[in-house]
């Protein structure tokens, strides 16, 4: 069991389809892409099967004696926890799925999509294995290249802005996080007098602390850092473009896998480092959490496209994931880890969906759509499904993260104050129904417009994407303890840091 | 003073020298006497000597540390790590300059032998010890760059850079000079190690008088390296000069420089202050200009400032941190990378004509491997992973931050510039991998796998890559050398 294989597997394969090896063959490259994505998410699954949920630390500890990507005191170092090990199974299976979709959405420049495909993979993964400081950063900032050229060169519209503003947003957040790592080393180094940048060792309980002013710098470093990612308001303008912009496979991606990386670093380093400093700012996370859903939900009645709505709707339900880390409880964090996974899959089937209808239509203007579902009974059905999953419909995994987020969130010690709000903020949700249907019904019900009376449903890739999206919502809405066992005893473990 | 004249000893010790002084004098005999033109023979030779060169000073005792010719020369292991460094980027500059130089018919020999004067003038530079060896060998490497820049004399804008760059060279020399007539009218002596000595010992560090005399000398190598408020020069002569003098001047004379810069920073308390401040303005103007620029070599030129400041503000740690270590880490890193960047962009001038920009149009499709090693070239210019130049900046950076709180603006000035480097240098890869393929372009050129450019660019965009898997190997070797030294009584 390698983590480090895990990680750099996807490098590998990336470089072998841009090299001369395989040839420039779109049937084969696609297929032996597939193969592939197919390979890495059975060995993630292997993880699933070893992994002890009892215990609360790093589990699969790999670190390399070899001087490879590691320098001045950090080491290449890989471990799983709870957390970690739900999101790479998350990664793998929403990447195999994004390759599986990409058939329709990309037809040229095969080699370049797929090997960029891949960096972006190992990115994602080393993220979410990394268990040293420095090559967390360095996963962390080798995203931004592959995405950076999905964007721009697969996209559409107007791809090179919202590709470069991608990229300037993202990298401005991680000087930020660059800033407090280092900030971060040299205080732990004075405090302790040992160099590290292992994320466990940073993390334990200290025998000194911070000077105030550092701790407050560092925090914010990291928060603004994440923030940016995950995205929160007013940092998250990005967010539209890029998701708009991009092909279908990368808008999965993007809203499937990549804001998660905010929410773990959120979990990861300004809980873990700063526990204190994040029980402080509970209030004002959570307030920024509900800004978050109220406001992204109002932006969202406002427009016309449907892929701006999903991804108007995919910020809303971020900050539902900021509610649940804010309020400290075991309930609400559970909830708004589920709701990372939750989202994760809703929200890669939504922008699969508005795929396929564009692909169909070509148009995304709600206004110029209208009765598809004469055409299309299968996908308007699965759209349903998966529009009462964004909606929180019990018995599907949307439901289960809301409740346990807010359930989580009223029972907290927080002031009344700050209830309140939250009340306001279960509202959101409410909103979250009123765009969503009235979408839905524009797009898929009433009478069919003529011009689109030669469309046809779901092809096979599309039906299996959607079919497997569709089996897990339903699973982990019924059965959430399968999912909850997985990551319960690592949240615990970091509360017990406060 | 070393009492004992050991003459064959003291020549041993610059063997490197004596071959490449030998070789020049050979090629001008060559060029005279010869009745056609005998380039390729000149060529090879150079080339040879400087491999010969390159291939001496790495694999030569790291714990040297020697003085010759009475304390004119002084061979330790900062001057060797500067003497490889100065090799190994002139060995890559000739190889990559053939090219270049069959579109100038004749007269291709006095090149070779020129560039060779160029690089022995920065050699002697980094291990002068004395101020009178430093200002002859800063001469030889300048009047030796003012003929490679006007080469192409031909060509107005050619002649016309050269002119300027000769112009104020010389004033700047002049002003090291009055520079270094302050520091001999103090101390009475022209020996470095021995000036640092009376200036400590005597209390001199803080003179009004010292801090004039260090100012005028940082003027002088400030110019010479390119660095803010004497940046000016840089983009109009990179501009002018053949593309791959513009390499040359992009590494040889910069790295000869930073090499008299650090040996002059023990000689005045101001000195850090002065290159913080310095520092910070030198990144920030190379970065700022760049982000309009369209034209390639002068966007070049641009970035290569901005490089310089991140190299200098290295420099501004040291005194307070650990080593020279970061600042060497850098620069090992910049050779490579800029070697890398420059190769691409010759083999682009010389195959298409284009200068612009705009015209990489869709180059990643024309073709794909100089696009490739161009590409990872310029991502680690702009410091991002997994290449060598993403370490280089966290070394710099962590250096820079742990080096104290002063130094902290510092540190955010250049975390914040690092996000303008990405915004420009993703431009071009932006164009190369973005746009749609520029029919101009396909025209003109070939698919060049012959040329040793393309050599040169696959090597320096794999070490580029290497030094990003394994950053560990590389500071192993640059801590070996990262230690300045003088005997301080």
């Amino acid at each position: 069991m390698s983590l480090a294989l895990l990680a750099f597997a996807p490098l590998i394969f990336s470089a072998f389809i841009a090299s001369p090896l395989m040839p420039n063959n779109p049937v084969i490259i696609r297929r032996s892409a597939k193969f592939f994505g197919v390979l890495i998410f059975a060995y993630s699954i292997l993880f699933l099967y070893f992994f002890k949920p009892e215990y609360s630390g790093y589990q699969f500890l790999q670190s390399f004696q070899l001087p490879f990507l590691s320098a001045f005191e950090s080491g290449c170092a890989f471990g799983l926890d709870g957390v970690s090990l739900v999101l790479v199974l998350l990664t793998n299976f929403i990447f195999l799925l994004a390759l599986i979709a990409s058939k329709g959405a990309v037809n040229k420049k095969h080699k370049l999509y797929y090997s960029m495909f891949f960096i972006l993979q190992t990115a994602v993964l080393g993220v979410f294995s990394a268990k040293d400081l420095l090559l967390f950063f360095v996963f962390w900032e080798l995203e931004l290249i592959p995405m950076y050229i999905l964007i721009s060169v697969f996209g559409s519209g107007k791809k090179e802005y919202s590709a470069m503003k991608f990229l300037l947003y993202t990298f401005f957040g991680s000087l930020f996080i660059l800033g407090a790592i280092i900030a971060l080393v040299y205080f732990y180094s004075i405090g302790s007098g040992v160099v590290t940048f292992d994320i466990e060792q940073l993390a334990s309980v200290k025998s000194f602390e911070y000077p105030l002013w550092a701790e407050i710098l560092m925090f914010f470093g990291f928060f603004v850092g994440f923030a940016v990612k995950l995205p929160v308001f007013p940092l998250h303008t990005w967010l539209p473009d890029a998701h708009v912009d991009a092909p279908t496979p990368v808008s999965m991606l993007l809203a499937g896998v990549l804001l998660k990386m905010g929410a773990y670093g959120l979990i990861k380093f300004n809980l873990s480092f700063f526990p204190d400093w994040f029980d402080l700012c509970s209030s004002l996370i959570i307030i920024l959490g509900v800004v978050n859903v109220l406001y992204a939900a109002f932006i969202a009645f406002a427009q016309t496209d449907l892929k701006k709505l999903v991804a108007y709707s995919s910020i809303s339900h971020m900050g539902l994931v900021l509610i649940g880390l804010g309020a400290l409880t075991i309930v609400s964090m559970s909830g708004a880890v589920f709701q990372l996974v939750a989202h994760g899959l809703v929200s890669a089937a939504l922008f699969m969906l508005v795929g396929i209808i564009y692909k169909r239509t070509k148009t995304r203007e709600i206004a110029d759509l209208g009765g598809i579902s004469q055409k299309m009974p299968v996908a308007s059905s699965f759209a349903l499904l998966f529009v009462l999953t964004t909606l929180g419909v019990p018995l599907l995994s949307g439901f289960v993260a809301e409740l346990l987020v807010f359930l989580g969130a009223m029972s907290s010690d927080l002031g009344v104050f700050i209830k309140v709000f939250l009340i306001v903020g279960l509202f959101g949700m409410i909103l979250t129904a009123g765009y969503f249907l009235v979408a839905y019904k524009k797009v898929f019900w009433g009478n069919l417009l003529p011009k689109y009376l030669h469309i046809n449903d779901l092809t096979a890739h599309e039906l299996l994407v959607l079919m497997c999206l569709a089996v897990s919502v339903i699973f982990f809405g019924v059965f959430p303890n399968t999912l909850l066992g997985i990551f319960e005893g690592t949240l615990d473990g970091i509360l017990k840091l406060i | 003073m070393p009492n004992n004249i050991n003459l064959v000893n003291d020549l041993f010790m610059i063997l490197p020298q004596v071959i490449l002084l030998l070789t020049i004098f050979v090629n001008i005999f060559v060029i005279s006497f010869a009745k056609q033109e005998k380039s390729f023979v000149v060529y090879l030779s150079s080339l040879f000597a400087l491999a010969v060169a390159s291939f001496l000073y790495i694999f030569s005792a790291v714990s040297v540390n020697y003085s010759a010719f009475f304390g004119a020369l002084q061979l330790n292991k900062f001057a060797l790590f500067f003497s490889i460094l100065i090799c190994v980027s002139a060995f890559g500059v000739l190889l990559i300059s053939k090219k270049t130089l069959k579109l100038c018919k004749k007269f291709q020999a006095e090149f070779y032998s020129m560039m060779l004067c160029a690089v022995l003038g920065s050699l002697f530079l980094v291990q002068a010890s004395d101020l009178v060896s430093v200002f002859v060998s800063l001469e030889f490497l300048s009047i030796s760059t003012y003929f490679l820049i006007g080469y192409f004399k031909d060509e107005r804008i050619s002649v016309e850079s050269s002119l300027k760059y000769f112009v104020t060279s010389c004033l700047v020399s002049a002003i090291m000079l009055y520079g270094f007539s302050f520091l001999y009218g103090v101390t009475s002596t022209t020996n470095m190690s021995q000036i640092l000595n009376i200036l400590i010992n005597q209390h001199f560090l803080m003179t009004p008088l010292n801090v004039f005399a260090f100012i005028l000398i940082f003027a002088a190598i400030a110019f010479k390296t390119s660095i803010f408020p004497f940046h000016m020069w840089t983009s109009d002569v990179y501009k002018g000069a053949p593309v791959t003098i513009a390499a040359f001047l992009s590494l040889v004379p910069k790295f000869a420089g930073f090499a008299l810069l650090l040996k002059f920073l023990p000689f005045s308390i101001v000195s850090v202050f002065l290159i913080y401040i310095v520092s910070i303005a030198t990144i920030s103007i190379g970065n700022l200009l760049a982000i309009r620029e369209n034209d390639l070599k002068k966007f070049m030129a641009y970035s290569t400032i901005a490089q310089a400041g991140f190299i200098l503000s290295a420099f501004c740690a040291y005194k307070n941190a650990f080593n020279l270590s970061p600042a060497f880490f850098y620069m090992l890193i910049y050779l490579f990378m800029n070697l890398g960047a420059w190769c691409a962009v010759e083999i682009f001038i010389n195959k298409t004509g284009f200068s612009k920009i705009d015209d990489f149009s869709g180059f990643a499709y024309v073709n794909p491997p100089v696009a490739l090693g161009f590409a990872v070239c310029l991502l680690s210019l702009a410091g991002l992973p997994i290449t060598g130049g993403f370490w280089a900046k966290f070394y710099l950076l962590k250096s820079i931050f742990f080096a104290g709180e002063i130094f902290w603006l510092l540190f955010v000035v250049v975390l914040l510039n690092t996000i303008l480097g990405v915004f420009y240098y993703v431009k071009i890869i932006k164009a190369m991998y973005v746009k749609p393929i520029n029919k101009a372009v396909i025209k003109q050129s070939i698919m060049p796998f012959s040329t040793l450019s393309s050599l040169i660019l696959l090597i320096c965009s794999v070490f580029v890559l290497y030094s990003g898997f394994f950053p560990q190997n590389v500071k192993n070797f640059v801590d070996k050398y990262a230690e300045i030294t003088y005997s301080i009584e």
